[in-house]
């Protein structure tokens, strides 16, 4: 390994543009948008958020094999999001999102993850939400690679945790649908938008744990023979 | 042709980004119509009108918000009719649909961004930020096609050998998940060797340099700093309060004082530059043709007649 010197504007820099730059940015931003603040605040912390996280991504080194996997399952997920388009609700984002991550690690689950999204919200829309759904997604994907030992190989392990993460993530979501339509957040209106939302969030969690079941076998066989023999 | 599309990358990522935040932060039911007509009037002038789903998307959204927010939120002092106990009140309509009108703009804005900015665009927009970032997203984008179409053959295989029935739904899933089993074998199988051969050629030593096919010309740099310029002075009406409008408990006056107007006038400009690029040179391009009469034409043995 060949350690490179950090130069001293680097490193200002690598203090300046996260502690005060940033942070200037979302605050300088509440007082030009009054309006719409909550919004703001919320889409600006979530954009900002994911430029440190793949900042932080770039400084590591990944191997070249893991790098390229990583972007295999991205193209799966973005495949298998787009075929399931039309009913609502369902979609294996989270499923690959998460059997990947076990077995290819934390950051491999969040790039996943937060790709997918991206792809696949091509298709569907991007907006607004596009920051919120990419960081949610990136973060179910890595906390899943930092479980990998815990879960890998135990379906129930995983079947919960798709379906935590189901419901997490569509709770989630509605606060920021409550946000984005009223301009602000109450209990009652948040509680109404839940009980809408119930089918598409009993849909959704469902078919994540239909999802894990389905791919559960052919990711542990393949994946795992990939990792012992390619030593990933 | 100049086009819209061909101006640097950069510079259409950076317009397009501060536009829409600048459409989509504001409540303003002016600054809502004159982003909702800056970015239809883009998708019309590029003939991408008749992309009837986008339409749809837009409608359902602004239906949506239209709908929702009246039926949640009780402010406001004009009460049209009451369900439940609960009063639905115009202003709160009227929010919703200025709402809706905001998100049906940025989903219109999206789709010409989606048309301009290619992937290869991308990849050379946020290539130097975070190249790791760019590699994945590339590869990612060009497995897609390719996995679409091995898994159709694949499908044809197994259909060939007669393993593949869709007579019940069980049969069915089962076939379709015998598919994706193979298809992860054929991905990772092959990858691993797309991903040794990039090893050996270096992919891991040295600083990599992107292929670039965009220059930032002279134009380009015009056209960002009219943009910046024109985004600094919305953004200025925004901050001091020039676009302000609010809804509850009373639906106030448009501001029509000086600042006011200057503030969306240059918002307006803002939205149009792309239609503006488009069109002026649709137009010149109309111009030229129709001074191009039979006279005009020199034909055989034309310049002599005229000598004479």
């Amino acid at each position: 390994m060949n350690t490179e010197r950090i130069s001293p504007l680097k490193k200002i820099l690598s203090v300046f543009i996260p502690f005060i730059l940033m942070p200037a940015l979302v605050i300088s931003g509440l007082f030009v948008f009054r309006a719409r603040g909550m919004l703001w605040m919320i889409t600006a912390v979530c954009a900002l958020t994911l430029v440190i996280f793949f900042c932080g991504f770039e400084k590591r080194k990944t191997g070249t094999r893991r790098l390229v996997l990583t972007a295999v399952f991205i193209a799966f997920a973005s495949i298998g999001r787009i075929i399931c388009s039309p009913l609502p609700g369902v979609n294996p984002i989270t499923a690959v999102t998460v059997l990947a991550a076990v077995y290819l690690g934390g950051e491999a689950g969040f790039m996943i993850g937060a790709f997918s999204v991206l792809i696949s919200n091509i298709a569907a829309s991007q907006g607004t939400w596009t920051p919120f759904q990419m960081l949610a997604w990136g973060l179910i994907g890595m906390v899943a690679g930092l479980l990998g030992r815990f879960l890998e190989g135990h379906k129930i392990r995983l079947c919960i945790y798709t379906l935590t993460a189901g419901v997490a993530y569509s709770l989630i979501m509605d606060i920021f649908t409550v946000i984005w339509e009223m301009n602000g957040f109450t209990v009652s209106a948040y509680r109404a938008v839940i009980i809408t939302a119930l089918p598409f969030t009993a849909t959704y969690a469902l078919s994540n744990v239909l999802f894990t079941l389905l791919l559960e076998k052919p990711f542990r066989e393949k994946l795992g023979r990939i990792k012992v023999k390619y030593e990933i | 042709m100049i086009d819209f599309a061909s101006f640097n990358p950069a510079a259409v990522f950076g317009y397009f980004i501060i536009t829409a935040v600048i459409a989509m932060f504001n409540l303003n039911p002016v600054t809502a119509v004159i982003s909702l007509i800056g970015s239809l009037s883009l998708m019309l002038i590029r003939g991408k009108g008749g992309k009837y789903g986008v339409h749809i998307l837009a409608l359902l959204t602004a239906a949506g918000c239209c709908i929702i927010n009246p039926l949640f939120s009780h402010n406001g002092k004009t009460v049209l009719l009451v369900i439940n106990n609960n009063p639905v009140t115009f202003e709160a309509f009227v929010f919703g649909l200025v709402t809706g009108i905001t998100a049906a703009s940025v989903i219109y804005w999206y789709s010409s961004f989606a048309d301009i900015m290619t992937s290869d665009k991308i990849i050379y927009t946020i290539g130097k930020a975070s190249p790791k970032a760019a590699l994945i997203l590339t590869m990612a984008l060009r497995f897609i096609p390719l996995f679409a179409r091995q898994a159709k053959e694949i499908n044809a295989s197994q259909k060939a050998m007669g393993l593949y029935k869709n007579e019940t739904i069980i049969s069915r899933i089962r076939g379709v998940s015998r598919v994706f089993s193979a298809m992860i074998t054929y991905a990772t199988e092959n990858i691993i060797i797309t991903a040794d051969s990039m090893a050996a050629r270096g992919y891991t030593g040295r600083k990599r340099r992107p292929y670039a096919l965009f220059s930032f010309k002279r134009r380009d740099a015009v056209f960002t700093i009219v943009f910046l310029l024109l985004a600094g002075i919305s953004i200025f009406s925004t901050a001091s309060g020039a676009f302000d409008f609010w809804f509850y408990p009373e639906i106030t006056a448009i501001r029509t004082d000086a600042a006011a107007i200057a503030g969306y006038t240059a918002f307006a400009f803002l939205c149009m530059m792309p239609t503006f690029i488009e069109g002026g040179d649709r137009l010149r391009w109309r111009y030229l043709k129709s001074t191009i009469s039979v006279s005009h034409i020199p034909q055989a043995g034309g310049f002599s007649t005229e000598s004479t």
